[in-house]
């Protein structure tokens, strides 16, 4: 079920009514009621792929509770082990086979042996990298004994399923998320506004900037080749607008729905492209999955610590793992290791922790250095995201010629200037908004919650009408094919 | 909890008011535009509105909208015609207009079916789709047919204003109606519009994307064809069919051409009724006349009216 869907209209109410009205004095059934929910959400898809949640979900239970007690530390290891082997089974499976089996094949045949693997068609289940990261977080924190195991089975798997952050995160740690399953939730009314207003905010993102920017985004990059250098760099900058309207917006929606149900999710951006360089841009973008990587994968390493050819090795594969987790191309592999080379500079030079804060904070505008900072950030990630969009390699750096030849500074129409300036003037309306509210969770957080009721919903009504006359086509969302 | 709900209520209340009037303002403007796709709503305004009172009703999609001029044919056969084409959409569709015709119209003596390449094509899409908008909500006959418009779901019929979401284009249309900013002439008269167009590169980038193209002829459109000629016989309609002329080279691009031209062929003979082929008249070596491989210009369609003028006197009483 997609949250800009009529489906998800008429689901959310019930599903709201039914929470607080009739199973609102007794938590178990309150959480199994979100378990039914979650699976009604997921099923909407295909019921079929409920059973490798449920799997998931078994499993990691069980592993939890025979880590508990006093067992051996080898047994605790083996019992880790399966956790990882079962979930990371079932994403290489669905995800991964079918590229591994054509790498092959043609890495074979680079020394002429012609080799035949049959490639299977597999179904990518909508949302199995974001739930099976979520259940080992669980596993690897009570290995580690940060976490006691749950004997509540309805409360892990409502921890699993939670429908609003289900199929896209932001991806929960059990620390965060499942104690607020053990607890009685009751209904605060300032909460549950906040979370209409972020869902506001998020559909806006989703409907007006990512659908809007899609069309002129994937229109270019599908006739990349016939294109002048300035439009294709204008492609990228709908990309890049697409990728965060989508992915952002998503994530408020998802805080948002969880929080008209008493629950407070991490917050997964932080108003990225006012990054200052690129270590800041990735403590702001995707930051329930890089804060993952972080402590599961980048500090066992050994982290920034030891020798430079440590830190290097250990951001390169931070790196690779981060671009390879979201999809099975090499062209995300790319992307990964695009970010790590800009990225391992700041790190050997000590600059990577230097913009912590902020931009401009108690101003209004920034200072000409900021400025100069931010656009050339934004830059740097322009130029990485095409490989994130592109088909396949050589399509990326046939994109890349075509943007530094002779051509780079001239345009071809790509559709009637009204549409595409409409476009353009939408984007700028955002990152103003952005930009204002930069200093909270996210942008109108502040902005729709004056003292003046007249001001809020006067600015609320501005945001739905804008919604409604100017959505776009209907996309699906980008992270679900993650 | 009562507080939130008592707000969400005060919140939702001026949309829900606004949204009838609104609806009405945007779907009554916007159908009085004579160019918003491809004039339309010219078509439909005169169907719904009892305005069409012919002898001859021509059916097909754009190659008969651009072909035949109805003023050339009551000129020559000194009875009023009305052009029915409905652009770049297959036979269930023409299906639909002719039901809806027929239904607010005084029936006509004579239907002439223009037939083209995808006629019986299956089709998934809705060219065109915003040229119900302003008519759908609530009418019985739009949400029978709704599978045929796939593109909108149940609720678009029955929730005002719904239906217009993100229709960005139309919403602007309607307004530069109201406020009279829309001063262009119509784009059809009697349903015809005549192209003044040169020749494009339509056919080299259809040959350079698919090489050659076969039609797959849908076994639900030749029921529905069928139907539809029985169901003129039984209401006294004549139904004649025309396959005017095309570019010869689109012949080579359609690999299956022959196979389409049959299943005309075989209609007339089953039903007994006029075909006249034009694939292999002369106007289909002169690419003057065309503007496209299927499509004749101005001077080709008022040629070929002409033409079929003088071919269909024989067979039209008075």
């Amino acid at each position: 079920m997609l949250f800009n869907s009529i489906d998800f209209a008429i689901f959310l109410p019930l599903v709201f009514l039914g929470y607080w009205f009739v199973f609102k004095k007794n938590l178990k059934l309150q959480n199994l009621f979100i378990v039914v929910a979650s699976y009604v959400f997921y099923g909407w898809w295909d019921w079929r792929f409920l059973s490798l949640i449920i799997f998931s979900t078994i499993v990691d239970y069980s592993v939890g509770l025979a880590m508990s007690g006093n067992i051996s530390e080898k047994r605790r290891k083996i019992l880790l082990l399966i956790s990882i082997f079962v979930n990371i089974g079932f994403l290489g499976f669905f995800k991964y086979f079918n590229f591994f089996a054509d790498s092959f094949v043609t890495a074979f045949s680079v020394f002429g042996k012609e080799l035949s693997v049959t490639s299977l068609k597999i179904i990518l289940p909508v949302g199995i990298s974001f739930y099976t990261f979520q259940t080992l977080s669980y596993t690897i924190d009570v290995f580690r004994k940060k976490l006691e195991p749950t004997k509540d089975l309805i409360a892990f798997t409502a921890f699993v399923s939670f429908f609003p952050q289900l199929v896209a995160g932001p991806i929960e740690r059990a620390t965060n998320l499942l104690p607020q399953f053990y607890k009685k939730r009751s209904f605060i009314y300032s909460d549950a506004v906040d979370g209409l207003r972020q869902i506001l905010w998020g559909l806006f993102k989703k409907i007006v900037i990512a659908d809007r920017s899609a069309e002129y985004a994937n229109w270019i990059f599908n006739n990349s080749n016939d294109l002048r250098g300035g439009t294709l760099i204008l492609g990228t900058v709908f990309f890049a607008f697409q990728i965060y309207g989508d992915f952002s917006g998503y994530s408020d929606i998802a805080i948002g729905t969880a929080r008209l149900f008493g629950f407070n999710l991490k917050q997964n951006f932080a108003f990225p492209y006012f990054s200052r360089d690129i270590a800041e841009f990735w403590r702001r973008w995707h930051i329930s999955l890089t804060t993952w990587f972080r402590d599961y994968i980048y500090i066992p390493l050994g982290g920034s610590r030891g020798s430079n050819w440590s830190k290097i090795r250990n951001t390169l594969i931070i790196f690779v793992v981060s671009g390879f987790w979201h999809g099975a191309n090499w062209t995300f592999i790319a992307w990964g290791l695009v970010n790590a080379i800009y990225f391992i500079p700041l790190l050997l030079l000590g600059g990577n922790r230097k913009n912590l804060d902020t931009v401009a904070k108690n101003k209004f505008f920034p200072s000409i250095k900021d400025l100069l900072m931010m656009g050339s950030t934004f830059a740097l990630s322009l130029f990485a995201w095409i490989f994130f969009r592109a088909d396949d390699l050589s399509h990326a750096f046939r994109y890349i010629s075509g943007i530094f030849s002779d051509t780079m500074f001239s345009y071809t129409s790509i559709d009637k200037t009204a549409k595409v300036l409409t476009t353009v003037i939408l984007i700028v309306f955002f990152v103003i908004i952005e930009w204002i509210g930069r200093n909270n969770k996210y942008a109108i957080e502040k902005i729709g919650s004056t003292k003046y009721r007249i001001i809020n919903w006067g600015f609320f009504y501005l945001i739905i009408a804008l919604i409604f006359v100017f959505g776009g086509v209907q996309q699906d969302f980008i992270y679900f094919q993650f | 909890m009562r507080k939130f709900f008592t707000k969400i209520l005060f919140f939702v209340l001026p949309i829900i008011l606004i949204a009838m009037p609104l609806d009405y303002f945007i779907s009554s403007n916007l159908k009085k535009s004579v160019v918003h796709v491809d004039g339309e709503f010219l078509v439909w305004n005169d169907i719904y509105s009892d305005n069409i009172d012919v002898d001859i009703a021509i059916y097909g999609s754009s190659r008969a909208w651009v072909h035949i001029s109805p003023v050339i044919l009551k000129d020559s056969l000194g009875i009023d015609a009305y052009n029915f084409g409905i652009d770049a959409l297959n036979f269930k569709f023409q299906y639909f207009r002719h039901q809806q015709y027929l239904k607010y119209n005084p029936k006509p003596n004579y239907i002439i079916v223009s037939g083209d390449s995808f006629s019986f094509e299956r089709e998934e899409g809705f060219y065109n789709y915003e040229q119900i908008l302003p008519y759908m909500l609530f009418d019985k006959d739009y949400l029978k047919n709704r599978k045929t418009f796939n593109v909108y779901s149940w609720f678009d019929y029955y929730v005002p204003l719904l239906r217009y979401f993100g229709q960005t284009w139309d919403i602007v249309r309607a307004i530069n109606v109201a406020v009279g900013l829309e001063n262009d002439p119509p784009a059809r008269i009697d349903g015809y519009m005549g192209m003044n167009r040169p020749w494009n590169d339509d056919l080299e980038n259809a040959k350079d994307e698919y090489g050659t193209l076969k039609v797959k002829i849908d076994d639900e459109q030749i029921a529905l064809f069928d139907r539809f000629l029985i169901e003129c016989e039984d209401s006294g309609i004549q139904v004649i069919l025309v396959y005017s002329p095309s570019y010869f080279e689109s012949r080579k691009f359609i690999n299956n051409h022959e196979e389409i031209i049959n299943v005309w062929e075989e209609f007339a003979a089953i039903h007994d009724l006029l075909f006249l082929d034009y694939t292999q008249d002369t106007m289909c070596y002169n690419r003057d006349y065309f503007y496209n491989s299927s499509h004749l210009n101005k001077t080709g369609s008022e040629l070929f009216s002409s033409k079929l003028a003088i071919d269909l006197k024989p067979f039209i009483s008075h």
